[in-house]
């Protein structure tokens, strides 16, 4: 999975292309624990992300907790697959899609 | 050990060995070629000397014309040359010399033939006299030790005429006979091989004489050949006795070969002695660091070893090589230890939590054997890696059955124990007698009460009032069961989706019922069948998955799930298998 991250100013645009599953989410989680200092307003950019599993609601779950707190977090460009799993877990509750 | 000095011996001696033979072969070489050269060329030097003399003695020093003439008679008169006389006309003749001189340079053959016999006798014989005086002089001031003439005419082949040495002057005496013998031969042999155009048809011989005392004489003759204008031939040689000259050679040949091969000896020694110092007792400390090395892995006691070893060159560096590799061993294998205890680890964790993960699974079929009311199938394949998939189903009461499936996030250990807990309160609170979405709200409320790690689970739970085939039934963010009707097709059906379990509190969640007729099934599973990837990293998909059961719609549960098996298992090939299966079926008989 390629992670891209765009900072600008307390912004941080997070593009996930590929899986987001049990092998690659760590990846993501040790990136989020540096990269979330100083952001209120983090978005996901999922265009290019083909598959998300529970591993990797879990870390986005995690992002959103952290962000409560500082700021708002969004999710952009799911693709149908994607939005129908952030819908079957009921996650779409809580999220900010864009 | 022994072994090792063996082989380090053999080092300095082979290659002591081989350079001793080079230098022996060398010098053997040298000297031979020196001794040859130098003999050769001193010899060379007396040619031309007497290519000089033989022109000069070619004609006996008398005119061509009376030449054959003169030796004709000499031939013919044997005695008369040899025999002693007081002829006075001889003793004059003998006496001036001079005129005899003369008399052989310009005597005609007519004056010969006027002579009278007692006149020929006198003067032939007088020739023959002064010629040996002739030959004598020659050799005395030219230092040649023997003129030799040898008549090479038919009628008197191999025959000596004439010749000069020390022992003929002093003896007066003409050994004719053994000269012969000796000379001949070698005048022979030498006609036999190859003249030199260079000396003008002079043939040089070189010959060695065993002399009566054992000793060796070393000659070295020339040879000019003359036709008489009467048909005669004859040889005249020159010899050389350069014996002296021949031995002293020898002698310091074999002198400076002998100090050659001594000083080879020596140096050999040194060198020998050199290649043990430098390099046999250097390799011999670095095989022996590198035993005791593999012996007590000990890779301290190998540098200091291997520092021992000063050889500024490639054995020096083959040392250094050497600890840096002890420590780089040492290093590896710690790291190696290390990663295995790892590793050891982990696989014992994991088991531990596959262990933990099946064994809390009803896996008793069939299930109820006293009710026949209902069929009902459940299976969990684990994915490599220990998952969080799981199935539950308890009579809550006689007439009331407890269906879950749930799917943790996450692996391993942790998921594991996450699992147990969410289960036991689903179980326990559905025990209590709290409807399906009240389950699920209490359980939510307890797990995430307790949740540092942000686990949650996804859940399908519902309640089957068995004499009615009614499910009460509420969905936590978990997969669209498949409900088929009896004599239909199995189809999704899309119920309303509450929260997965776990990580926000004050989560609702909406039940609703389903009713199951005779010969209906519900089958649920979680996202490790329809999210199946192949490897071109296709997923199998809930359409492909009701294609599946519908292959079979009315077979018992423990027959679908074989088929939704079998069709996974078909589509994901030789891709490892990544998530959890977990199937239940229900059917209502």
């Amino acid at each position: 999975m390629d992670i891209g991250m765009n900072k600008s100013g307390n912004e941080l645009t997070i593009s996930l292309e590929g899986r987001l599953d049990t092998l690659t989410s760590p990846e993501l989680e040790k990136k989020l624990d540096s990269a979330l200092d100083g952001i209120k307003k983090l978005t996901f950019d999922l265009k290019g992300l083909k598959y998300i599993s529970s591993a990797g609601l879990r870390v986005l779950a995690a992002a959103m907790d952290i962000m409560e707190d500082r700021g708002e977090m969004f999710v952009a460009n799911a693709n149908d697959d994607v939005r129908d799993v952030f819908e079957i877990t009921g996650f779409i509750e809580d999220l900010n899609m864009i | 050990m022994k072994k090792i000095m063996k082989k380090n011996k053999r080092i300095s001696i082979q290659i002591g060995s081989v350079v001793t033979l080079l230098f022996f072969v060398t010098i053997s070489l040298i000297t031979i070629v020196v001794y040859w050269g130098t003999k050769d060329l001193f010899l060379r030097t007396c040619n031309e000397r007497m290519t000089y003399d033989l022109q000069k003695l070619k004609n006996l020093n008398m005119n061509e014309e009376i030449t054959g003439i003169v030796i004709d008679y000499w031939k013919n008169n044997p005695d008369v040359i040899t025999e002693h006389s007081e002829d006075p006309l001889y003793l004059e003749f003998v006496k001036d010399f001079q005129k005899v001189s003369s008399l052989l340079a310009n005597i005609t053959p007519q004056m010969i033939e006027a002579s009278s016999d007692e006149e020929k006798k006198a003067l032939f014989k007088a020739m023959y006299t002064s010629i040996g005086s002739y030959f004598d002089e020659e050799r005395k001031d030219q230092g040649f030790s023997r003129i030799i003439c040898i008549d090479l005419s038919d009628d008197n082949y191999g025959k000596v005429l004439m010749f000069s040495d020390e022992h003929s002057e002093q003896t007066g005496e003409y050994a004719f006979g053994t000269l012969s013998d000796v000379y001949l031969p070698v005048l022979e042999s030498s006609l036999n091989s190859e003249t030199s155009d260079e000396y003008g048809g002079i043939i040089f011989s070189e010959v060695v004489l065993k002399t009566a005392n054992s000793d060796s004489e070393h000659l070295y003759l020339g040879w000019i050949i003359h036709d008489t204008p009467n048909g005669g031939k004859y040889a005249v040689g020159v010899e050389y006795d350069w014996t002296d000259f021949a031995d002293d050679l020898e002698k310091s040949f074999w002198s400076i070969s002998l100090i050659g091969h001594a000083v080879v000896v020596v140096v050999n020694i040194l060198l020998v002695i050199f290649i043990y110092y430098n390099v046999a007792s250097p390799l011999k400390k670095v095989n022996k660091g590198v035993r005791e090395y593999m012996e007590k892995k000990d890779s301290g006691a190998a540098l200091k070893a291997m520092e021992a070893v000063r050889s500024r060159n490639e054995i020096g560096r083959l040392a250094d090589s050497f600890a840096e590799m002890s420590e780089e061993i040492e290093r590896y294998t710690e790291e190696n230890l290390k990663l295995g205890n790892e590793r050891e680890r982990i696989a014992a964790e994991l088991s531990l939590a596959a262990n933990i993960q099946s064994s809390q699974l009803p896996s008793k079929f069939p299930a109820f054997p006293d009710r026949d009311e209902f069929d009902i199938f459940a299976s969990m394949t684990p994915a490599k890696e220990v998952g969080g998939d799981f199935y539950d189903f308890f009579m809550i009461d006689g007439d009331h059955l407890g269906l879950v499936i749930a799917d943790v996030s996450g692996k391993g250990v942790p998921a594991a124990l996450f699992m147990m807990i969410s289960k036991m309160m689903i179980k326990n609170y559905a025990m209590s007698g709290f409807s399906p979405a009240e389950v699920l709200e209490v359980t939510n409320e307890s797990i995430y009460a307790n949740n540092k790690e942000k686990l949650f689970v996804t859940v399908w739970f519902g309640i089957l009032e068995i004499s009615s085939g009614k499910i009460t039934a509420a969905n936590a963010g978990h997969e669209y069961p498949a409900v088929r009707q009896p004599n239909g097709r199995f189809e999704l059906l899309k119920d309303k989706h509450g929260y997965m379990i776990g990580l926000r509190k004050n989560k609702h969640y909406t039940e609703y019922e389903l009713e199951l007729k005779k010969g209906a099934t519900l089958f649920v599973y979680t996202d490790g069948v329809p999210e199946a990837t192949d490897k071109d990293e296709e997923l199998y998909g809930t359409d492909r998955m009701l294609e599946a059961l519908n292959k079979e719609p009315d077979a018992a549960p423990e027959k679908l799930l074989e088929n939704v098996h079998i069709a996974v298992n078909e589509f994901v090939g030789d891709a490892p298998q990544f998530d959890d299966l977990t199937m239940l079926a229900l059917t209502i008989k």
